[in-house]
């Protein structure tokens, strides 16, 4: 096991290497729209762009030879010097460090929240197949994943904050300052970025694990243990949900990362939350090069580091399971 | 941090001072001399701001070649780009020199936007010539060092999101207020509130719902949204007709559009086709005005008499018929070409609500003159790189290096203009464009005109060769005597873009904008005029625009 961890953390490496190279190959590529900014500026005020972009190619290093720069590019990235976010006029890493906490702040609460409800829900359901509460959970769940959430975050928008004025309708950044992270005020303002993002990540939970679960109970030995007189509590907990959640725990990371890019993605966008969703997107579509690599590499490494702890995971959950071979 | 003064009106004498108490302007216009206040201080120690810091400023941030400060140009004038001379008269007082005639001075003024850093604190970089750490220095970037220069202090800063400015207790103009006639009384308390917060939001509709809720004062409404806010009872809808942006149907003249656009009369065909008081009475609902040159209708500089089309079918077909090549013509109803098929306009822009209206519109008209039209929508960016930019070589033109204006081919305005309409093209072909749209320049309109359509302008994207020198006209508007010798030049230019028709001249759009009810001390229609919101900085300047904002 140990050997596979290590085997494992080496590849790591070598993964998250090749993704931040192939990044850095796809925006050397790709036309630089601040170079192309900085062009049109000038020629908006009568001076040369050719030498605007030879001015701004030696003002950003770009004027070397791509072998430096790519040797410049990994030594900083392993030396946490990260660069400069043109975007937010701020160092990535104090970048990363204020905008992580605001989306943290929500994404924790929906990750706890859809695993609970939705993996209870779901062996609920599973355990009374076609009753009156498995049509029910089906049907938020179905709702779940039917309805986009930026349109259910603007219909709630709506409803909640400007028809009955019980919700902010967007966030307000300085209040975790002024009032701390876990004030009224701020869980107020959070609730309904929770409620949107809720609603996907819980129906997918819902309906995956009710799936696996009654895969589990026709297994033999549930039957075997029901037999032997184990209870209904027992039964759920110590022996189906024990083993559905073997291959639930193996898509746990990569639904994670789905909530983050399909979520909070667009919810940062619609509740003006300054957080690391937003913070990518326009790093994106401003061509904010230092941000956009620092956000790829916390993101294939947190894929990779995830998919590691999943597969020990599945050893734990399920010791039949063994890597000592490998 | 304040301006040295802003423009309160359209003549160019009436303005507010801030900074500069006063400015004396010699006519023609040569030499310039600008007072500063006497109570204006930095924060942080650094002391009082005064001629020398503008002079110290000048030499080694603004003029200097290492710290590329975008304004630079700012400081030279004339066709040969030779310097303003500036000296130190008095402890208040600024000598500006100017090499020729400026008839737009002191509107143009180069000092009356820039922002003096204190010497203590950028001498450092000055020294290091490190244009990046001063770009990157936290003081100079939040300004700390504002002092008593601004109304407000930047008191927190949460990037994306909020800018929290707490309210400058010694704001200098408190006192000039009470002394000086040209500042309003109003000042004398300025400001009035104790925090004034800045939100970000990327969606609008987040931020006009945020308005409806009261949990901020104002927001922009977008022209198409404007009808839902007439009624709402909390709200008060302001309208600002003074929009510095144009809106038109590009046309490309070069050798990858279709030829017979290079006709005028054609184009003449394709302003009755597309029909400029349709599009803004229909389309645009009366939310803009109507334009029918590069420039508005209440701007100083409109022509008398504008050459104007009312849109009718029947003189449109005439016009294609005199204005096409011998091998084109009617089949029938259909609008024929060399091979006999059906003559087919290729159109590119961004989808959204008001452009995808304008297509169709589009579409609709050529169609009733026999002629189709193909749509293609695109990204802002490709927009721009794939059809704006001009710096591809035209079919049967080898060598890409010599498809510049000169013998040799070398001269290459910018990537949007790199050569003549028949060696420069973009990468993709087009026939008309729509979205992009431009700042006609109010103030010194001039200079975008030849931009746009001189044949070396370095936005000619259109490749448009006009008969007349506009390069020529510019320089002589610019170095005028007086600012009525400049006029007429201006005028004239406008005129003639008029009845050319480059591109289909449509509409200046109207900005529009709502407050909370409880908000006072708006005004009539805030902003008055274009001017009060505007500072010359941008008044002199030429922009792009998708033209998002102005909808």
């Amino acid at each position: 096991m140990k050997w596979y961890i290590a085997k494992r953390l080496a590849f790591t490496l070598f993964a998250t290497w090749v993704a931040l190279t192939l990044t850095f190959g796809l925006i050397s590529a790709s036309p630089n729209q601040e170079q192309m900014r900085a062009m049109t500026s000038c020629a908006a005020t009568g001076e040369d762009p050719q030498e605007c972009k030879e001015q701004f190619q030696e003002k950003r290093g770009l004027d070397k030879p791509i072998t430096e720069r790519y040797q410049n590019y990994m030594i900083n990235i392993a030396t946490l010097n990260w660069g400069w976010s043109q975007s937010r006029s701020q160092y990535v890493i104090p970048a990363l460090l204020d905008a992580w906490k605001f989306t943290a702040q929500y994404t924790i609460p929906v990750i706890v929240i859809s695993t609970i409800v939705g993996y209870g829900l779901g062996l609920y359901s599973a355990y009374q197949p076609y009753t009156k509460a498995d049509y029910g959970a089906s049907f938020v769940a179905f709702f779940g994943i039917s309805i986009p959430n930026f349109w259910f975050a603007i219909i709630l928008i709506m409803l909640l904050a400007v028809q009955l004025d019980f919700l902010p309708v967007y966030y307000q950044s300085g209040i975790p300052r002024q009032q701390g992270w876990f004030s009224i005020a701020n869980i107020k303002q959070l609730i309904m970025p929770i409620i949107v993002l809720l609603t996907a990540s819980f129906a997918f939970q819902t309906r995956y694990s009710r799936a696996q679960a009654l895969e589990q109970m026709n297994q033999e030995f549930v039957k075997v243990a029901k037999a032997k007189g184990a209870s209904d509590y027992r039964l759920m907990i110590w022996h189906v949900l024990r083993m559905a959640a073997v291959p639930l725990s193996t898509s746990f990371v990569s639904r994670m990362l789905g909530i983050f890019f399909g979520g909070a993605l667009v919810i940062e966008q619609i509740f003006a939350i300054p957080g690391l969703g937003y913070m990518t997107y326009t790093a994106i579509v401003e061509q904010d090069t230092a941000l956009v690599l620092a956000t790829t590499l916390i993101t294939v490494f947190i894929a990779i580091v995830g998919n590691l702890l999943e597969d020990i995971v599945y050893v734990l959950l399920d010791p039949r399971i063994d890597y000592s071979g490998r | 941090m304040d301006l040295g003064y802003i423009r309160t009106g359209p003549e160019y004498d009436n303005i507010l001072p801030l900074w500069f108490e006063d400015i004396e302007v010699e006519q023609p216009v040569n030499q310039v001399d600008i007072k500063l206040r006497e109570n204006l201080k930095f924060g942080e120690g650094y002391g009082e701001l005064t001629a020398d810091d503008f002079l110290w400023c000048i030499d080694n941030i603004w003029k200097a070649d290492w710290a590329s400060f975008a304004y630079t140009n700012e400081f030279y004038v004339g066709k040969e780009d030779e310097p303003i001379q500036f000296e130190k008269v008095d402890k208040y007082t600024i000598r500006e020199t100017i090499p020729s005639s400026r008839p737009f001075f002191p509107y143009n003024e180069p000092l009356s936007y820039q922002f003096p850093i204190p010497k203590e604190l950028a001498e450092p970089y000055v020294k290091n010539q490190d244009a990046e750490g001063l770009e990157k220095d936290e003081s100079i970037m939040k300004a700390t060092f504002n002092g008593n220069l601004g109304p407000w202090d930047l008191k927190n800063w949460t990037q994306q999101s909020v800018m929290e400015f707490e309210r400058a207790d010694e704001y200098y103009l408190r006192k000039w207020a009470k002394e000086d006639d040209r500042v309003p009384d109003v000042f004398a308390e300025a400001p009035f509130f104790d925090e004034y917060h800045f939100q970000y939001f990327d969606k609008l509709q987040t931020a006009r719902q945020a308005l409806e809720a009261g949990e901020i004062d104002t927001a922009y409404v977008p022209s198409t949204k404007v009808n839902s806010y007439k009624e709402k009872d909390n709200l008060k809808l302001y309208k600002n007709p003074y929009r510095s942006w144009s809106g038109y149907l590009g046309i490309n003249h070069r050798a990858n559009g279709w030829s017979q656009l290079r006709n005028k009369k054609v184009r003449h065909a394709m302003a009755h086709i597309y029909n400029n008081e349709f599009i803004v009475k229909n389309i645009l609902k009366g939310r803009a005005g109507v334009q029918n040159t590069l420039y508005p209708t209440w701007g100083t500089y409109s022509p008398d008499e504008a050459t104007t089309f009312d849109g009718s079918l029947e003189k449109a077909r005439q016009l294609l018929k005199e204005g096409t090549s011998s091998d084109y013509g009617y089949s029938g109803d259909t609008f024929v070409g060399p091979d006999g098929e059906q003559v087919e306009l290729k159109l590119v822009y961004q989808s959204d609500e008001l452009d995808d209206l304008r297509a169709s519109y589009l579409k609709k008209r050529l169609g009733e003159v026999g002629i189709k039209l193909k749509q293609q929508t695109t990204s802002w960016t490709s927009l721009l790189g794939t059809y704006f930019q001009a710096s591809n070589p035209a079919e049967g033109v080898s060598d890409s290096e010599k498809i510049g204006f000169g013998e040799d081919g070398s001269e290459k305005p910018s990537s949007y203009n790199s050569g003549p309409w028949d060696k420069a093209v973009s990468s993709k072909s087009w026939d008309f464009m729509l979205t992009l749209g431009f700042s006609y320049g109010p103030l010194t309109p001039a200079s975008t005109i030849e931009s746009l359509f001189g044949e070396k302008g370095n936005f000619n994207a259109y490749g448009y060769t006009p008969d007349k020198d506009l390069a020529s006209m510019r320089d002589e508007a610019q170095t005028a005597e007086s600012r009525e010798a400049a006029a007429g030049t201006i005028q004239e230019m406008l005129a003639y873009l008029s009845e050319e028709r480059p591109v289909i001249f449509e509409y200046n759009p109207y900005n529009y904008y709502a407050y909370r009810e409880n908000v006072e001390g708006i005004g009539q229609s805030p902003p008055d005029s274009y001017w009060d919101k505007n500072t010359d900085r941008w008044g002199a300047k030429m922009r792009f625009s998708d033209g998002t904002s102005g909808r």
